[in-house]
């Protein structure tokens, strides 16, 4: 069975997602941007230290082995940065992660392969101590503390989603309650109950209209089981004299003690069983025009030709006293009238 | 015992008019309530079996005009509505008893002569006078606890005037009374029937008062 909760639920739980997609591509795509930027200028940053301390320092150190311990690195992403210090070609400082080649040839900021990772390289030379200082850092990390960023960023947001499906699963429950309040009603109804459905609280106008058409069926139902009421009614009147004659004709005919006299009564007899049936005829004839199927449809109707119509076909004619009952006309004409077949 | 039977259907009105006749009863049958109306007017009548439904005029209206002449006639109803409101409505009305078709002849039969019993005055089922005992259901006669052999227009002669001790009765009303309007009765039909009872119950029972007619005295 299709419920609408759950079919709002799913669109809702869709529309999140990409939602969140989107929000998270933008953030990442922001995010990596501008972390790219902030390293890019930690890189030069890095590289102008390092050439104000280098000229400072006034390094000239030949054949010795310029490395920088490891253990004098501080942060934990700090140990990623590398850097070389050239001085007339020559390498004369360099940090542990860089090679002893130079790690790249040009000016500024470049993309470089070596070993097999690809380092972002920032390099810089001095004119009067012709100098070359080259940082670098490696794609990876900076890729690292990019995702990491952004995945912090978007935590709350993948936190809200399902909060916010909770959320809207209860508003859609409290808003469906009126459909199960009147489904109740409906449930406890008693089948011969036919009166409009009358509600204490405010109908939602989603469901006015199936509340509406229901008590407008409801009407016409009740319409038809009356007009069956009423002609089942009338039947078993019009019956009534017809089997009363017969009754007692056939008991005066037990009690005589005269042949012709129970010949008579007997004949009698036969006489109001045969009227008796061809009523019962007619009232199968009536209850075959009493249309149930074509509720509530309405259309122009010549009255005058039906009638005569129906008095040929019922035989009215000549069993006049058969269909005197007013009503039975009456409500014959009425059912023609509101339901034309 | 004269009663008026007012039914249109020519069936069931065949059919309880045979019954009634079956009883012994002299038995008037119209079949519209505007004759009906008139017949009462003109007639006197013991019990009237209506029926409500009638062209013309109908039970209930004619039943309204009988007791608004303080008509105490005795009225039977015989009618197809039965919803518990007709019914009420018809014995409000003034009808004494009430049957709803399909009915039983022999209840009706039964009715009928409770209610004349009790316009009569009457709760017992038979008649005492005397050495006479009568009994209009079974239409029996004992005289002395002797059963003496009556026909029927003899025994209601005297079942007429037993009902109606002291009163006179004229040569004409008990005709009316016994023959209605619809059979040619010989001029002399009621004399012979009061030599008759006379000759088998004895002569002191039917008094004669001369111009008058006879009586039954109390």
């Amino acid at each position: 069975m299709k419920s609408i909760r759950n079919r709002i639920l799913i669109w809702v739980f869709l529309l999140f997602l990409i939602i969140w997609a989107g929000i998270s591509y933008a953030t990442f795509y922001q995010s990596s941007h501008e972390v790219e930027e902030l390293f890019d200028s930690e890189l030069a940053q890095v590289a102008g230290v390092l050439t104000q301390i280098s000229t400072a320092l006034e390094l000239k150190h030949a054949g010795i082995e310029p490395r920088l311990q490891k253990d004098v690195y501080g942060h934990r992403y700090e140990k990623k940065i590398a850097f070389q210090i050239f001085e007339n070609n020559k390498l004369i400082l360099y940090s542990a992660n860089a090679p002893t080649t130079i790690m790249s040839k040009e000016n500024g900021f470049s993309d470089q392969m070596i070993n097999n990772k690809l380092w972002r390289v920032f390099r810089l030379q001095t004119k009067e101590h012709e100098q070359e200082i080259i940082t670098a850092e490696r794609y990876d990390v900076r890729d690292e503390i990019v995702l990491k960023i952004t995945t912090d960023s978007l935590y709350p947001l993948t936190l809200m989603i399902p909060i916010l499906l909770l959320i809207i699963w209860i508003g859609i429950d409290r808003g469906l309650s009126p459909i199960r309040r009147l489904t109740r009603q409906i449930w406890h109804r008693s089948p011969d109950n036919l009166e409009p459905i009358s509600v204490n609280f405010d109908i939602p106008s989603e469901i006015n209209p199936l509340f509406t058409a229901l008590n407008n069926l409801l009407d016409k139902l009740k319409d038809a089981f009356e007009r069956e009421r009423r002609f089942t009614s009338d039947a078993a009147h019009e019956l009534q004299t017809p089997l009363a004659s017969i009754k007692t004709q056939a008991q005066v005919a037990l009690r005589s003690q005269n042949k012709n006299e129970q010949h008579h009564a007997l004949e009698k007899t036969i006489e109001g069983i045969n009227r008796a049936t061809h009523m019962v005829q007619q009232l199968l004839a009536l209850a075959r025009l009493e249309p149930l199927a074509t509720l509530g449809q309405k259309s122009e109707l010549d009255l005058y030709a039906l009638t005569q119509t129906l008095m040929a076909e019922l035989d009215i004619e000549s069993h006049k006293k058969i269909l005197s009952s007013a009503s039975m006309v009456r409500n014959l004409l009425i059912s023609k009238a509101t339901n034309p077949q | 015992m004269r009663i008026l039977l007012v039914e249109d259907d020519p069936i069931l009105g065949d059919g309880i008019k045979s019954g009634l006749l079956q009883d012994q009863y002299n038995v008037d049958w119209l079949t519209n309530g505007g004759q009906a109306s008139q017949a009462l007017e003109t007639d006197s009548y013991d019990l009237l079996l209506l029926d409500l439904n009638l062209p013309v005029k109908s039970g209930l209206d004619i039943l309204k005009d009988i007791r608004k002449n303080n008509n105490t006639l005795p009225v039977l109803i015989l009618t197809a509505r039965d919803a518990t409101e007709d019914r009420v409505k018809g014995l409000d009305m003034g009808a004494d008893d009430y049957l709803s078709k399909p009915f039983d002849l022999d209840e009706l039969l039964a009715r009928v002569r409770a209610l004349l019993r009790r316009s009569k005055g009457r709760t017992t089922p038979t008649l005492q006078h005397g050495r006479l005992e009568l009994n209009p259901v079974e239409h029996t006669l004992t005289l002395s606890g002797k059963t003496v052999d009556l026909p029927p227009s003899e025994f209601n002669l005297l079942l007429l005037m037993l009902e109606d001790r002291g009163r006179v009765f004229s040569r004409g009303q008990l005709e009316e009374n016994l023959y209605g309007w619809n059979k040619n009765v010989d001029s002399n039909a009621i004399e012979v029937h009061v030599h008759h009872l006379r000759k088998k119950l004895g002569n002191e029972l039917i008094r004669t008062i001369r111009g008058v007619g006879y009586v039954i005295d109390k």
